[in-house]
């Protein structure tokens, strides 16, 4: 898959950024307001000077009205960590997925470069297969593209495994975002759990597609699981498609109740929907980027 | 079929729909991002599998019973009236000519009828059938082998037969009687024979015109025209024109059209020619027409083609000049010393006057007062005798003994002789013979004024011809309709239109011949040959928009689904099972 966007679509990102619900202390200077004072140029807050700060920050006009020395303190504006976790398993490569997890991978990372982010990209399936980290600025994209691009799918998925080994990591904390469709056998919970425990301000992303929700085939049906190549013998009947449909329905439900519960951001993102649609349109909507 | 073929195809067909029903819900193989959600639905719906298994189970049987109507259509079930089992059985097909009418529903009583009848056939299996009908009588069986009860249906076709006796067949227990009622019978002799009697009614009302009277003469003189007179009949609830085509051999003498009203016939005099071919054939043709043998007529001018004549005589006279002035004969004069001489032409009729040749002649034969002993009688003379005693024949038709007066009676008489007319003491003064042979006529009396004054009088031209006819042409009477015909004695062979021969058999002195076509027939005997005119010209036959069964059996047969062939419902609710099953599969509500 060939990943590019329009100059258009380009620009409207540019004027975007992801919005994260805590501030979080970065590595370099860039956009976003950090926890902590610092050598920003907003003046933030005044205190009493104390041996060793660095007197050229002494507000002087103070020292004459008061007679006391006061240190001007200004805002540290830093860049922000933001991990794009990018579902890589085998029961994504169907009905486009992986292709439409990876064009919004792609337009997050412009969105993060633009604004001097530290973006971070690791496909996982059954653990986490590699960290890439893009840089800073839009000049990085075409790496991101290009790093896109060559992702294959493969494996099952266990999120709680890849997402332990990454909080094992001990990277800093920033705003993970979880681009995925959620089928995973042993659950999502924990997984979801486990980064928001270490601080992370976590985003879900959650992929669907048409054969997800509509079984499709109807009669004596032998069903192959994409990951796993269990067969399975069913009868779709009529009834059983709308149990299935049902269920696909509460799996999604549970799935955005689970986030509500947890502030954990979620959004939905249909593979059959363009992707500037669901960046402008649903994303917006659902607080993820403004 | 018999048993074994029946269960065979029973369980080949359970076998194939089975076959094809697991064939058809093999399942195909679809590849899923995940069974996770399709566990927890199975999981949860795994309580009405039964319910999935009792489905399936009823689409099987569903296919299984469209299969088995299938083949029982197949093998033409009967109606349960007809079931095996209930003794000998007698199939009489009503094989009038109206039986050929088309339908307006399609095909023609007659087609009917044979679907019908097979249809009994296959219903009584293992019982004794008879078939027959009502032209042929008794045609097959009794037998229980319904190839051969098959066989025979396909032979038999509509030959008339309307007032034939119902055949003859000991302990029949039911009758079937399949007919349009267009000619009515009566089956009290079967109802009284103690056999149940079914009429099976095969009767659609059709519109119909018709020919139902065709007759022709030739004219009485030299400059009269032959004339055909015609009845023509429309039978139909409609107006409607008819057109009329007569030809006279191969010329045609009146083509025409004609508006009949409904219900209408109407009668036509058409002029034939002051000569022509003896061949009169009329035809119609109309819109509204569901029966066609009565579309065509035949008639033969018996006049039309001359007698040919030869008088063996010394001193002709009186023949001379009547032979001259009648229509229709052709004489040829010979002396008696050149009778043994070849004659070249035709030569119908011998007159010997007053004289007999040595040998017995070959053609047919008029001795005028041969009073001479020899191998044509002994000879017989009485002065002034008195025609007193007549018989009544056709040389006779016409003849006033009373006026005529008697000089001299020279006649012969032996066994071969039959005197029709004698005088008071006995003498033969006419005399015929008639054998397979040759025909013959002796008069006793001459012509000339020493003998008799019959030549001055009426008689004299009426019995001279009436002889030459019945000498030279065989009386077939005027109209002859398709069935046991009575034909003159002297015809001894019956040629059928297509070339073929019809059997003559002789009951005493009649000599009958069935005949089951209509058509013009070639009649020869005795030296002569003729035509036989045969036409259905029948209203009652060619009025087919009318029967003669009551209502309540023609309303009950409609209405009666055991006697209505199963087959085609079975077909079609085969037709309705596999497609609600097709449907269903396909909607996934069965399986």
């Amino acid at each position: 898959m060939a990943l590019s966007f329009d100059s258009d679509f380009l620009k409207k990102l540019e004027y975007l950024h992801v919005v994260s619900k805590k501030a979080f202390a970065g590595q370099a200077r860039a956009d976003r307001l950090a926890p902590k004072r610092g050598r920003g140029l907003e003046f933030a807050d005044t205190r009493g000077y104390s041996a060793g700060d660095d007197f050229r920050h002494i507000d002087w006009k103070a020292y004459k009205r008061l007679g006391r020395l006061l240190l001007r303190l200004f805002d540290e504006e830093q860049d922000l960590p933001i991990y794009l976790f990018i579902d890589a398993s085998r029961s994504m490569e169907a009905t486009e997925k992986f292709d439409q997890a990876r064009r919004l991978a792609a337009a997050l990372c412009y969105i993060g470069l633009a604004h001097l982010d530290r973006v971070t990209i690791m496909p996982f399936d059954e653990t986490v297969r590699e960290e890439r980290t893009a840089g800073q600025g839009k000049g990085r994209i075409f790496r991101v593209f290009e790093q896109l691009e060559q992702m294959q799918t493969g494996g099952k998925t266990n999120m709680a495994e890849s997402f332990k080994l990454f909080a094992a990591r001990g990277r800093r904390q920033g705003l993970a975002v979880i681009i995925s469709d959620f089928l995973d056998p042993g659950g999502y919970e924990s997984a979801l759990k486990v980064l928001q425990a270490r601080g992370h301000d976590v985003y879900v992303v959650q992929m669907a597609s048409k054969a997800d929700r509509d079984p499709g085939a109807l009669g004596d049906v032998k069903f192959v699981d994409t990951e796993t190549e269990v067969v399975r013998d069913v009868e779709v009947t009529p009834a059983l498609a709308a149990a299935y449909t049902k269920a696909w329905e509460e799996h999604t439900e549970e799935l955005a109740r689970f986030c509500g519960r947890y502030n954990i951001g979620y959004v939905r993102a249909d593979a059959e929907r363009p992707v500037e649609e669901i960046i402008l349109q649903t994303f917006r909507q659902g607080r993820f980027v403004a | 079929m018999a048993g074994w073929q029946a269960w065979g195809l029973l369980a080949l067909t359970a076998g194939v729909l089975t076959w094809l029903f697991y064939m058809k819900i093999r399942a195909p193989r679809v590849r899923v991002p995940s069974l996770l959600l399709w566990a927890k639905v199975l999981d949860a719906e795994r309580e009405v599998t039964l319910w999935e298994r009792i489905r399936k189970t009823v689409s099987w049987i569903v296919i299984m019973v469209t299969g088995v109507l299938l083949m029982l259509a197949l093998t033409r079930p009967a109606p349960s009236v007809v079931a095996a089992g209930g003794g000998r059985r007698l199939i009489v097909i009503d094989s009038s000519w109206s039986m050929g009418t088309e339908m307006p529903s399609g095909g023609t009583r007659w087609d009917r009828a044979i679907a019908q009848a097979r249809t009994l056939i296959a219903a009584s299996a293992g019982d004794e059938v008879a078939l027959a009908t009502t032209a042929d009588g008794l045609i097959e069986g009794p037998t229980t082998d319904s190839v051969l009860l098959e066989a025979s249906l396909d032979r038999i076709a509509p030959a008339g037969g309307e007032s034939g006796d119902w055949p003859q067949l000991a302990d029949v227990s039911v009758v079937h009687f399949i007919t349009d009622g267009t000619i009515p019978r009566s089956t009290a002799d079967l109802v009284a024979s103690g056999a149940r009697v079914n009429v099976d009614p095969v009767y659609e009302a059709a519109s119909n015109v018709a020919i139902t009277a065709f007759e022709t003469h030739a004219g009485s003189g030299p400059d009269q025209q032959a004339e055909a007179y015609l009845e023509l009949a429309n039978y139909s609830a409609a107006a409607q024109p008819v057109r009329l085509v007569v030809t006279r051999g191969t010329a045609s003498v009146a083509d025409t059209s004609i508006e009949l009203a409904p219900g209408e016939a109407v009668r036509q005099i058409v002029p034939l020619g002051l000569s022509g071919d003896a061949r009169v054939r009329a035809r119609i043709s109309a819109r509204d027409n569901a029966l066609a043998i009565d579309d065509e007529a035949v008639a033969w001018i018996s006049g039309a083609e001359p007698l040919a004549v030869t008088v063996v005589s010394d001193a002709p006279g009186f023949l001379q000049v009547l032979f001259e002035r009648t229509p229709g004969v052709k004489a040829t004069f010979v002396a008696t010393g050149d009778y043994a001489k070849p004659r070249t032409g035709p030569e119908h009729v011998v007159i010997f006057d007053h004289w007999v040749p040595a040998e017995a002649p070959a053609k047919p034969a008029l001795f005028v007062s041969p009073a001479t002993d020899g191998w044509v009688g002994k000879a017989v003379t009485e002065k002034s005798p008195m025609w007193s005693t007549a018989l009544a024949h056709p040389v006779l038709r016409g003849v006033d003994p009373s006026t005529v007066s008697l000089e001299r009676a020279r006649a012969v008489e032996s066994d071969a002789w039959t005197p029709v007319a004698r005088s008071a003491t006995g003498t033969p003064l006419v005399s015929v013979a008639e054998t397979a042979e040759h025909r013959r006529v002796m008069l006793g009396f001459g012509f000339s004024e020493s003998e008799s004054n019959i030549a001055l009088q009426p008689a004299f031209p009426v019995l001279l011809v009436n002889a030459i006819e019945w000498l030279g042409r065989p009386s077939m009477g005027e109209q002859v309709r398709p069935g046991v015909v009575s034909l003159d004695a002297v015809v001894s062979r019956l040629t059928s239109p297509d070339g073929k021969l019809v059997e003559v058999t002789r009951f005493g002195d009649a000599h009958l011949a069935r005949i089951t076509a209509p058509g013009l027939y070639l009649a020869e005997g005795g030296g002569m040959r003729s035509a036989l005119a045969v036409n259905v010209g029948d209203p009652q036959v060619s009025n087919v928009g009318r029967t003669s069964l009551a209502p309540a059996q023609l309303a009950g047969a409609a209405g009666d689904a055991s006697n209505a062939p199963w087959w085609p419902v079975l077909i079609a609710i085969a037709f309705v099972f596999g497609l609600v099953e097709w449907w269903t599969w396909h909607r996934r509500i069965t399986v």
